[in-house]
């Protein structure tokens, strides 16, 4: 995932993805911050997205009310701030899968309108 | 130093030394006047004092692992990871090749500049230290450079017990460049070469690579010896079972890892976590 960087002469910013994909990861199980770095490299190869960023976001997703933290104590380890998804979360979650599927559906669009004027014009 | 009966005793890592008097300023918004006595140290020296027996009601620490290696269970029953951080190498307008050091070259800079003097905490004493030798380690990998860890551990000029002596040791002009947290950098207004995420010891994602990094240490007991792994940077903070003020602590870890303290950890260069 990039975070604003450009892939072409046209600027993709997928900055906005970062709250939706950390919703995802916390509505599938509930999570504390250094997992979900680790978790959100799995979805971000490039790696791009910093830490501070993540923990950042999160706090903000806590004041908007998508996510709530308790402390989790562990046996092995520390207590960390473990974060769960609320009612709103799930909503704001729904939300944004349906935003994504219109912009698949306008991002299919485009590219099948680019690749026939492509073909008609004899580029490649 | 005197002391009062009532007092609220924090003891707490010198890197924390401004964001914890912040907090305590908040805490005497409910409780003006509150007698607080506010003592610093390495964290592995101040977790060695909880264990010999020092009294306090508070106990925060640049390494959540001091606690499970010197204080938990017997001491201390949970700590609360609160803060992040990352290693840099901290200077000033002052210091020799300001102007060309970065971060491929720092090493050249530090290891062949005649007269540089760059300084390190103490690994015994302080998590700063044994980071910085994690750091030379994974620096000597990830720059492909054989040796540098060596070079690098018998080139430095100056050892402070605590990280926060080698920001004032730079402050006084008595060392050029030091291994220093982020956070302290920024507090103390020097410039830093920031260095790789796979060598700072700042991003979970890199947790196996640092891990690859290891210190070894004098144990709890004479004679025994402690092996440190690399991890990223955690700061934890806990209330020591001899605590006579528990409720009051609670109130100021409320504080510190609530709105008000993650703001005055964000304004000195942690990241709240």
């Amino acid at each position: 995932m990039d975070t604003g960087k450009s892939t072409g002469t046209v600027n993709v910013y997928l900055d906005k993805m970062i709250q939706p994909t950390l919703l995802l990861l916390i509505y599938q199980k509930p999570s504390h911050g250094y997992e979900l770095i680790q978790n959100f490299n799995a979805l971000d190869p490039a790696g791009t997205v910093e830490p501070g960023t993540i923990y950042r976001n999160l706090r903000r997703m806590e004041n908007d009310g998508l996510v709530l933290s308790t402390w989790e104590t562990s046996e092995s380890g520390p207590a960390r701030r473990q974060y769960k998804i609320t009612a709103l979360g799930i909503e704001s979650l729904r939300e944004a899968a349906a935003g994504l599927e219109h912009q698949r559906a306008q991002i299919q669009e485009f590219l099948q309108l680019y690749r026939k004027l492509v073909k008609e014009s004899g580029n490649n | 130093m005197k002391q009062h009966p009532d007092a609220l005793k924090i003891l707490h890592a010198g890197a924390l030394r401004k964001p914890m008097k912040e907090c305590i300023h908040i805490l005497r918004e409910s409780y003006p006047g509150l007698p607080v006595e506010l003592e610093y140290a390495g964290s592995r020296a101040c977790a060695k004092d909880v264990a010999a027996g020092k009294a306090a009601d508070i106990i925060a620490l640049a390494d959540y692992k001091v606690f499970h290696d010197l204080l938990i269970p017997d001491f201390v029953d949970t700590s609360f990871v609160f803060a992040t951080d990352q290693m840099v190498l901290a200077y000033d307008e002052f210091s020799p090749a300001g102007r060309t050091i970065n971060e491929n070259n720092w090493m050249d800079v530090l290891l062949t500049v005649p007269g540089i003097k760059y300084a390190r905490s103490d690994h015994r004493l302080d998590p700063c230290g044994y980071r910085t030798l994690m750091l030379w380690q994974l620096a000597e990998e990830y720059y492909h450079l054989p040796g540098l860890y060596r070079r690098l551990e018998n080139g430095w000029s100056n050892l402070y017990p605590k990280s926060l002596d080698i920001a004032v040791a730079l402050l006084e002009g008595k060392i050029d460049y030091g291994f220093e947290y982020l956070s302290v950098t920024r507090q103390m207004g020097f410039t830093s070469i920031q260095f790789p995420p796979e060598i700072n010891l700042s991003d979970p994602r890199f947790a196996d690579c640092y891990a690859r990094a290891k210190v070894v240490i004098e144990g709890n007991y004479p004679g025994l010896e402690t092996e440190i792994t690399g991890a990223p940077i955690e700061f934890a903070v806990a209330i020591p079972k001899n605590s006579r003020q528990k409720e009051l602590a609670r109130e100021f870890i409320e504080i510190l890892t609530g709105p008000r303290g993650e703001k005055v950890l964000e304004d000195n260069g942690l990241i709240p976590c």
